[in-house]
């Protein structure tokens, strides 16, 4: 069943942008000239650059406890996004089958080459063995790093095309949780 | 993509005054939009080196992080240079960023030794984010800072 909004009738309107949403009070400056340049030989007054900062995005999406990597979540990141943290509350603990373990993981749509897992894949690190908040990372994997980086990073990805997010499990099983990306949409790094 | 700017703070509820006691109904419920900068950090840059980064005044700092994408040989800071000072590790001391991967403050990473203070409220001026490792040079190390804050929440407490 979708997730329902508590606050549907309280909320009737939205206020949306195609976005990315930016604020700071000096919209434009030079701040890309000075990248990675020496602070001493190359001096320049803060009050000349923009300090313009985005609106950090959010998608949550419930989550069950599947055996099929193309199980589709609610979550569609923007082409070029940025994710900058990955969220999991897990409201029920997954079941563990035979030989199989009790973790979620989060991939992106189907590749050439199969999937591309953008949560940290060692023992552990995925287990929904307890009911609670887990903060997943890329990992020490390079290559999700560099998803995270840029979620086009992905291997036959097509730049400029919207990635989807999937899950899965090493069982289907009884377990739920919830799924929450934050990202700066269309940051294109 | 386009993209939509406001001088900000940018805040969103249903509810925009406080009126009276009763909530739901006339208490304000409005919270402020958390902002996020990102900047790409290279080991080998000059000692200390731009980062791109201007906080607005009187900010709250509510997350740093470091994607590392390409693992530091030396340790990393990140400090501030403006028209007051110039402090190498203000907001970061020492981030221990040696392998791949995603490093929070506050976690692995040691905060500096204002950060208290420095993340509460970034100051009366707005104020460029510098960073350096302890050697610059030759390394490799490559990562993008992550740092989300509360624009202008001014906190006195």
């Amino acid at each position: 069943m979708a997730p329902v909004n508590p606050h549907a009738e309280t909320y009737q309107g939205k206020t949306q942008f195609s976005g990315p949403v930016r604020a700071g009070t000096r919209w434009d400056g030079p701040n890309a000239d000075y990248v990675g340049l020496g602070v001493a030989a190359n001096p320049i007054a803060v009050n000349k650059l923009a300090n313009a900062g985005y609106v950090v995005c959010s998608q949550s999406a419930a989550l069950d406890q599947v055996f099929s990597n193309t199980t589709a979540s609610d979550i569609v990141l923007p082409a070029g996004s940025m994710i900058i943290s990955m969220q999991v509350i897990c409201t029920k603990v997954f079941s563990v089958g035979t030989g199989a373990q009790d973790v979620l993981r989060i991939v992106t749509r189907p590749t050439e080459s199969g999937y591309e897992q953008i949560n940290d894949d060692a023992a552990g690190t995925m287990d929904m063995d307890a009911i609670g908040v887990y903060n997943f990372t890329p990992g020490a994997s390079g290559t999700r790093a560099s998803v995270w980086k840029n979620v086009n990073n992905s291997a036959n990805y097509t730049a400029g095309d919207d990635v989807d997010i999937r899950y899965d499990s090493d069982v289907a099983g009884d377990g739920r949780a919830i799924l929450t990306i934050s990202y700066i949409p269309g940051l294109n790094l | 993509m386009s993209t939509t700017t406001f001088s900000g703070p940018v805040k969103a509820g249903n509810i925009f005054n406080t009126t009276g006691t009763t909530l739901s109904e006339n208490v304000s419920n409005q919270g402020q939009a958390t902002m996020v900068q990102v900047a790409a950090v290279e080991e080998g840059s000059d000692d200390p080196s731009w980062t791109g980064i201007v906080i607005p005044a009187h900010s709250q700092i509510t997350r740093m992080a470091v994607l590392v994408t390409t693992a530091f040989a030396n340790q990393l800071n990140v400090g501030r240079s403006d028209s007051v000072s110039t402090d190498i590790n203000y907001f970061l001391a020492a981030a221990i960023v040696n392998a791949v991967g995603l490093v929070e403050a506050g976690t692995k990473v040691a905060n500096g030794a204002t950060a208290g203070s420095s993340w509460k409220d970034t100051g009366v001026l707005d104020v460029q984010l510098t960073y350096n490792s302890s050697t610059g040079g030759l390394d490799p190390g490559v990562g993008i800072l992550i740092v989300e804050y509360i624009q202008n929440n001014n906190l006195v407490a």
